[in-house]
């Protein structure tokens, strides 16, 4: 834990998840672990975890190769990266969120072998769904479950 | 409040069948509407153009990243809060970042003269909408005729008149 009273510049890697309360400038690489900023939290930083709970204040841009959650309390300024994204009622949010839901993707390589997107809209259905397709999840869809049935 | 859309499916008709999608929302996210995007493979930007969180971007209302290209604009009624002077600064940053098949959906005022009450709007699926009354924002109402005048990249497809002096939009780019 870093506490509230800790301010710390420069790149923090670490093998075990952090809970920050203080503040953080510079870079936080936690392949494997997650990363909490509490509260009291203000971290201005490219972050790369597992896991990222951000329920202070965050600016920069986020990877995880796992999930970000922003809480009710929490406010983030930036891009993230990650194949689950949850934001809370109450949680303020301005930046660019790049979903990549993990079955659909695998899915969709397997199916077709590219890399790339299609160029075509006309292109036949058998990469990432459409949110018009007549399989789409239904309003009270679960996202966890959608992604289990993909 | 939930509200059904007979004119938002049509906004996503040509995505995502085969590519990932990129979206710009010009409002805040809601819960809501990062669940529904969640389920599909795509880039969602938040342009929080009203937000009140005391880090409002100085000169342009609208920054976009230079890579960035939508697919799908949804403008809620954004724009409605914005002046004159902001409106023509964010049709001009908007029309550098569209694909040349972009469609867009939006709500006008269908009169000036009728009051507008301010709303938060955010996607539930893509027929249903999730609307909240947020009486932070001041409107300068503005109605599509007005929006016309301006250098907007895109064409009125279809309209769909709403209760509240409200009137539900399909927008296509002008280079279609």
């Amino acid at each position: 834990m870093i506490g509230r009273t800790v301010a710390i510049e420069g790149t923090l890697t670490a093998q075990e998840d952090i809970l920050l309360e203080g503040r953080f400038n510079g870079e936080v690489v936690l392949m494997e672990n997650a990363l909490v900023v509490g509260q009291s939290g203000d971290i201005r930083a490219d972050i790369k975890a597992k896991n990222v709970t951000i329920h202070g204040k965050a600016n920069g841009d986020i990877k995880a190769s796992d999930q970000v959650e922003i809480s009710a309390s929490g406010s983030m300024r930036g891009d993230i990266l990650s194949p689950r994204v949850i934001l809370h009622d109450g949680a303020k949010f301005k930046g660019r969120i790049d979903m990549e839901p993990e079955g659909i993707e695998k899915a969709a390589k397997r199916t077709t072998g590219a890399k790339g997107p299609a160029k075509s809209a006309d292109t036949p259905a058998s990469g990432p769904k459409s949110p018009v397709a007549s399989d789409a999840p239904a309003s009270n869809a679960n996202p966890a479950e959608s992604r289990a049935r993909a | 409040m939930r509200m059904s859309s007979a004119l938002l499916p049509r906004a996503f008709e040509l995505v995502g069948q085969g590519r990932k999608f990129t979206v710009l929302d010009l409002g805040s996210p809601t819960p809501q509407s990062v669940r529904f995007f969640n389920q599909f493979s795509c880039q969602v930007y938040f342009a929080g153009l009203l937000d009140a969180d005391g880090e409002e971007d100085e000169g342009t209302p609208l920054e976009l990243p230079a890579d960035i290209r939508f697919d799908v604009c949804l403008f809620w009624d954004v724009l409605n809060y914005l002046n004159g002077e902001s409106l023509d600064r964010v049709a001009k940053v908007v029309t550098d970042h569209l694909n040349d098949e972009c469609r867009g959906h939006a709500f006008f005022a269908f009169s000036q003269s009728v009051p507008y009450k301010g709303l938060r709007f955010g996607i539930e699926s893509v027929d249903r909408l999730v609307v909240e009354r947020d009486p932070c924002v001041v409107p300068h109402v503005h109605t599509w005729k007005d929006l016309e005048a301006t250098l907007w990249p895109f064409t009125n497809a279809a309209a769909t008149l709403l209760q509240g002096n409200r009137q539900e939009l399909l927008l296509v780019n002008h280079s279609l």
